[in-house]
């Protein structure tokens, strides 16, 4: 193998391959990068079991061949490299040799045949989505996702796709964030995937990278959901086991409902929550005829008590809820009202925004 | 590494282990149980292979094929492998509750390429109590296609809730004639060497080393010299053989010396106890056996057990050789 490419480029290629590579764990390989050239081009291509990237990039491409080196000594290398273009061939004596000038590095090689194959995929299989949207519907969900480690299934954002919808949900068991977006997929049978919070966050690199007319791609397998864009694709492996169903939490009918100015809503959690309890940022609110009254008992500390002016005709409504949760969902609103849908003290609060029918918010209320 | 053919002994074992290679269903959770070096771990992953394997042969692994070769470099993405760590400042080797929760989120992606995952826990009885508790949920009901084997030299250190929720496998040691067969196949060694390396690794495939052998050979002379002479001779003799196990390099040997001091006033035991030779494992060298025997009565034998026991012990916490030493010496004088 040998090939000649653009330091800059290289270094572009490296950096997101070495940041997935894994740097633990029983399998050493995982810590190389496989690099593979042909037909003008090189591939890069890192994976830590749970998700793998590889991209594809321009080059001169003396000898077709692949190696493995590993991940991070390669990038820290060139990082440091001056401009120009970088020579990398692999020996004879199975040690990969990176020129540019006077530098020259030799690094040792693990046998490319031991790396994990990229999971395989037909280009034709592949389904447009609409990044923006993706990126918004990741936004609106994922604060809700959980942080208990040892239940897999919630410690990710669910993925259902039709063939006119996708949906993204994430819950922690406490609230739940839904949210429902249209579009046109190549899709038999809803699809659900549920994709892990590491993931997640690979996947909005993935999509605010790349050039503006690149189209955001992807495909369902058995094991790995891929997606691609422009010249890059990242392959998710999927978790066993099926997300709880979600539909049966979100509330179908109401006792009232009730509007509020999200700055003025905002403010006021931020000044009650402080002498809420530090455990369950519970604020008691207790909704009357046209206000809102927030309540919180710090036991020692002290009380806060406030009042706000809503839309809210019915009868007298009381919830704990915990100021946070709400704070979380304000933030992703995205419109100055918001609206609270509530059925009885002890069922699940909606918060929804008026403009957004696919946007669906819950919290569950607190023993008061 | 081996295939399952080329397992030596565990018939049983291997019966019930081919039977579940498909077409056949495997259980999720298994425990290879048996002495140390008899072939659990061999053999977990000998299976391990065989269920990877693309193109198997019979009931067995090609030993070629992409999977085969992932699994011989301990690359395959689905098959993990825990064992016990060695952490700092921490003598006892364990498996802790945090390598066990790393290893139930790995089991909880789909595989990677292979039709389902395999994982194996080797020496399971150091799981803590912790650790173990964490896995039960995991064994009882892995996700999806998920094979668990555990495999322990001391079963009985598991908690009872484990147990329930494995098939046992008991791995024996391997019978005297197919040992000698292997060991002159594999090894190239002639009848002699093979019995002596066959009788002394106790039918442990996995102890039978011939480099290491003549050193055993070389520590049991040491030993046997030791029980024969240690009322009669010249302190300095003793004193020399102290000094010698002192050295760094040597202290591997003090421990294997030991050993073998307590297996040997285990036969000389059981020869004055019973007056048989059914159990004795030193054969070859019965005659001296008896000989050095003759020298002690059975309470001396049974104190200079429990000394050497005691002895052991106090070098796990690194008790100084040459102190160790020199104290089995006093103890086995203190009479005269």
């Amino acid at each position: 193998m040998e090939f000649t490419i653009e330091r800059g480029q290289f270094q572009r290629a490296l950096q997101r391959a070495h940041s997935v590579a894994s740097s633990k764990g029983p399998m050493p390989i995982l810590s190389n990068v496989l690099l593979e050239a042909k037909d003008g081009s090189v591939s890069v291509y890192a994976t830590n079991l749970d998700m793998g990237l590889k991209g594809r990039f321009k080059a001169k491409v003396t000898t077709p061949g692949k190696t493995t080196v590993l991940a991070k000594k390669l990038h820290d290398i060139v990082r440091e490299l001056p401009e120009g273009d970088v020579v990398v061939k692999l020996d004879d004596d199975a040690r990969c040799r990176i020129i540019l000038g006077k530098s020259k590095f030799n690094l040792a090689t693990i046998d490319p045949a031991d790396f994990p194959a990229f999971p395989s995929y037909d280009s034709a299989s592949l389904t447009p989505l609409d990044g923006e949207m993706l990126s918004e519907m990741i936004r609106k969900t994922s604060f809700a996702i959980s942080q208990d480690e040892t239940r897999m299934t919630l410690n990710g954002a669910l993925m259902e796709v039709s063939a006119t919808k996708v949906r993204m949900v994430a819950t922690d068991g406490h609230r739940l964030a839904f949210i429902e977006r249209e579009g046109a997929f190549k899709v038999k049978n809803p699809e659900k995937t549920i994709i892990t919070k590491k993931a997640i966050a690979e996947l909005s690199k993935l999509q605010a990278e790349g050039e503006e007319d690149e189209v955001l791609k992807f495909h369902r397998h058995d094991n790995h959901i891929i997606f691609e864009k422009g010249a890059q694709v990242l392959a998710i492996r999927l978790i066993e086991g099926a997300y709880p169903n979600y539909e049966q939490v979100i509330p179908k009918e109401f006792s009232g409902e009730a509007k509020l100015p999200v700055a003025e809503f905002i403010h006021a959690l931020r000044r009650v929550v402080q002498l809420a309890d530090e455990k369950s940022h519970m604020i008691r609110f207790t909704f009357t005829e046209g206000k809102v009254e927030l309540l919180s008992e710090g036991g020692e500390i002290g009380e806060a008590r406030d009042e706000m002016a809503i839309e809210y005709s019915g009868q007298e409504f009381v919830v704990g809820l915990n100021a946070y949760y709400l704070l979380d969902i304000l933030n992703i609103i995205g419109h100055q009202e918001v609206v609270l849908r509530l059925q009885n003290q002890l069922s699940p609060v909606m918060v929804k925004s008026p403009d957004d029918p696919g946007l669906i918010c819950i919290v569950m209320p607190m023993r008061l | 590494m081996l295939k399952l053919s080329q397992i030596v002994g565990q018939s049983t074992a291997l019966k019930s282990l081919r039977a579940s290679l498909p077409p056949g269903r495997p259980g999720s959770g298994y425990l290879f149980a048996g002495p140390e070096g008899v072939g659990k771990m061999t053999t977990a992953m000998a299976w391990a292979r065989a269920m990877f394997c693309v193109s198997p042969e019979g009931q067995d692994a090609c030993g070629v094929c992409g999977p085969c070769q992932k699994t011989q470099s301990g690359n395959h993405p689905d098959l993990l492998i825990l064992k016990p760590s060695v952490k700092l400042k921490k003598v006892k080797q364990d498996i802790d509750i945090g390598s066990i929760r790393e290893l139930i989120e790995r089991l909880s992606y789909r595989p990677y390429e292979a039709q389902r995952k395999i994982a194996i826990v080797q020496d399971a009885d150091k799981m803590n109590l912790h650790a173990a508790n964490a896995f039960l949920k995991t064994l009882e009901e892995p996700s999806g296609d998920t094979i668990v084997i555990l495999t322990a030299s001391n079963p009985e250190k598991l908690p009872a809730t484990i147990l329930s929720r494995c098939r046992t496998l008991r791995f024996t040691p391997a019978p005297l004639e197919q040992m000698v067969e292997y060991l002159k196949s594999k090894m190239g060694l002639d009848d002699g060497t093979a019995r002596t390396l066959a009788v002394m690794s106790r039918g442990a495939v996995g102890a039978a080393d011939p480099e290491r052998l003549k050193g055993d050979i070389e520590i049991r002379a040491m030993a046997l010299e030791f029980l024969r002479e240690s009322a009669s001779a010249p302190v300095a003799k003793f004193y020399k053989m102290a000094r010698t196990m002192d050295r760094a390099k040597e202290r591997e040997t003090t421990d294997r010396f030991l050993a073998m001091v307590l297996s040997l006033l285990r036969e000389m035991a059981i020869m004055k106890f019973t007056g048989k030779y059914d159990n004795v494992v030193n054969i070859d060298i019965l005659a001296d056996l008896e000989k050095a025997g003759r020298g002690y009565s059975g309470r001396a034998i049974l104190g200079l057990a429990a000394a050497v026991e005691y002895l052991m012990s106090a070098r796990s916490l690194h008790v100084n050789p040459f102190l160790t030493v020199s104290l089995l010496f006093l103890e086995a004088r203190k009479d005269s």
